[in-house]
């Protein structure tokens, strides 16, 4: 029998948010692997299919996270490999910010296995309702070593979204939730100033990770940024600095039609 | 009759085989996990402090995992179900009738099944997100 592999997420508040065909890919998986960072998702899913074996081994500190990747990704692989129907669950949506999930569907189809991902729930999808953001205005999203590093274009006219704003410039891993990496947050500060000024409002938030927890949404000013609890769960969303101008003779055009 | 007594041995040995489950009923995981899972417990813990003191007595809470629950500030809440993982542990649990097929086809062998693999809990781990992102690793490779 030929093995197959499915990637689902959890969505950030696994349990509640994971959905019915995520679940159903889970239950009828003959080997469960997963990369979940919160105790009560794992257990959650070890009732769902007591076949399930966590990766989060691979992490360690002083590891480089691409090693870790390369582990994980190797481990799900070779399971499908001995022919077993495999399902591999990640936090949030499996897709974003997922290197190893792509990777391994990567080389699951390039070997010729059936493979194929779920979408789940992402921070992102979490941050647009509990902050009331419809990203139709625009919306740009980095991971916030690449935007700092890459200083790629700014658009003031749309809003911002940065990942990982506590891990900045770490490579690695590290236990705990606090930030990995408190200068690399105050280099991301010293970077968005220039565009938005120091006293434009921004946002620290982290989704709620359970159904009965309070999301974690902080509002200071680019100046206060440095000195904001950031964790290494917490996102940043900077606003617009203002309305998007319009192009007066490209309205006329669409006018005259 | 000599095979009515084989599949009668079989069926015995079936039911004592030890089965493995992280049960603590009264844990705050298993209350986090009903509050997940059912949307009436959830909305009565969230009807009112009162309520939610009532529904987490009834569940067997410690005071400080009420404190906890009730405060909703998940940083706190992941810390305490990290530390209550640490109190699960495999239990051999009773096995019940309909939870495992009682008589495997003749042509088995006579056996115990084979024991599903059963994860211990990964206490060592904090909990914080564990995406799998590259974008940043491979810039800092």
């Amino acid at each position: 029998m030929p093995g197959s592999l499915c990637v689902v997420g959890t969505g950030i508040r696994a349990i509640t948010q994971t959905t019915p065909e995520a679940l159903a890919c889970i239950e009828s998986a003959q080997k469960v692997y997963c990369v979940l960072g919160d105790p009560l998702a794992r257990h959650w899913l070890l009732r769902r299919n007591p076949s399930t074996e966590s990766l989060m081994r691979f992490y360690a500190p002083g590891k480089h996270r691409l090693a870790t990747y390369r582990d994980v990704v190797d481990r799900v692989v070779s399971k499908v490999r001995e022919g077993v129907a495999v399902c591999m669950v990640t936090t949030g949506h499996p897709g974003v910010f997922s290197y190893a999930a792509h990777e391994m569907l990567r080389v699951a189809r390039s070997e010729g296995y059936p493979a194929r991902m779920l979408p789940g729930i992402s921070a992102e999808d979490c941050l647009f309702a509990d902050l009331g953001i419809d990203p139709s205005e625009g919306c740009q999203s980095y991971e916030a070593t690449g935007f700092v590093v890459g200083r790629p274009p700014i658009d003031r006219y749309s809003s911002l979204v940065l990942w990982q704003i506590g891990s900045i410039g770490e490579p690695g891993f590290k236990r705990g939730r606090d930030a990995w990496n408190p200068s690399g947050v105050a280099l991301l500060a010293e970077v968005l100033t220039e565009t938005y000024g120091p006293n434009h409002e921004v946002t620290v938030y982290e989704a709620a990770r359970y159904a009965f927890s309070n999301p974690v949404v902080q509002r200071v000013t680019l100046a206060q940024l440095r000195a904001a609890p950031v964790s290494v769960l917490s996102t940043l969303y900077v606003p617009r600095s203002a309305p998007r101008p319009a192009d007066p003779a490209m309205a006329q055009r669409l006018r005259a039609r | 009759m000599r095979q009515v007594a084989h599949a009668f041995a079989r069926t015995i040995r079936l039911l004592a085989a030890p089965k493995k489950r992280f049960t603590l009923p009264n844990s705050l995981t298993e209350y986090a996990l009903r509050l997940s899972e059912d949307p009436a417990e959830l909305a009565r813990f969230q009807s009112s402090p009162g309520a939610a003191r009532a529904a987490m007595d009834a569940a067997g809470l410690s005071a400080e995992h009420q404190e906890t629950l009730l405060g909703g500030d998940q940083q706190r809440i992941g810390a305490a179900l990290t530390a209550d993982a640490r109190t699960l542990v495999a239990e051999p649990m009773e096995a019940k009738p309909g939870d495992e097929p009682m008589e495997a086809p003749e042509d088995e062998p006579l056996e115990a099944p084979e024991e599903k693999p059963i994860e211990e809990p990964d206490v060592h781990e904090e909990p914080m997100e564990a995406k799998m992102e590259t974008h940043q690793s491979a810039i800092l490779a």
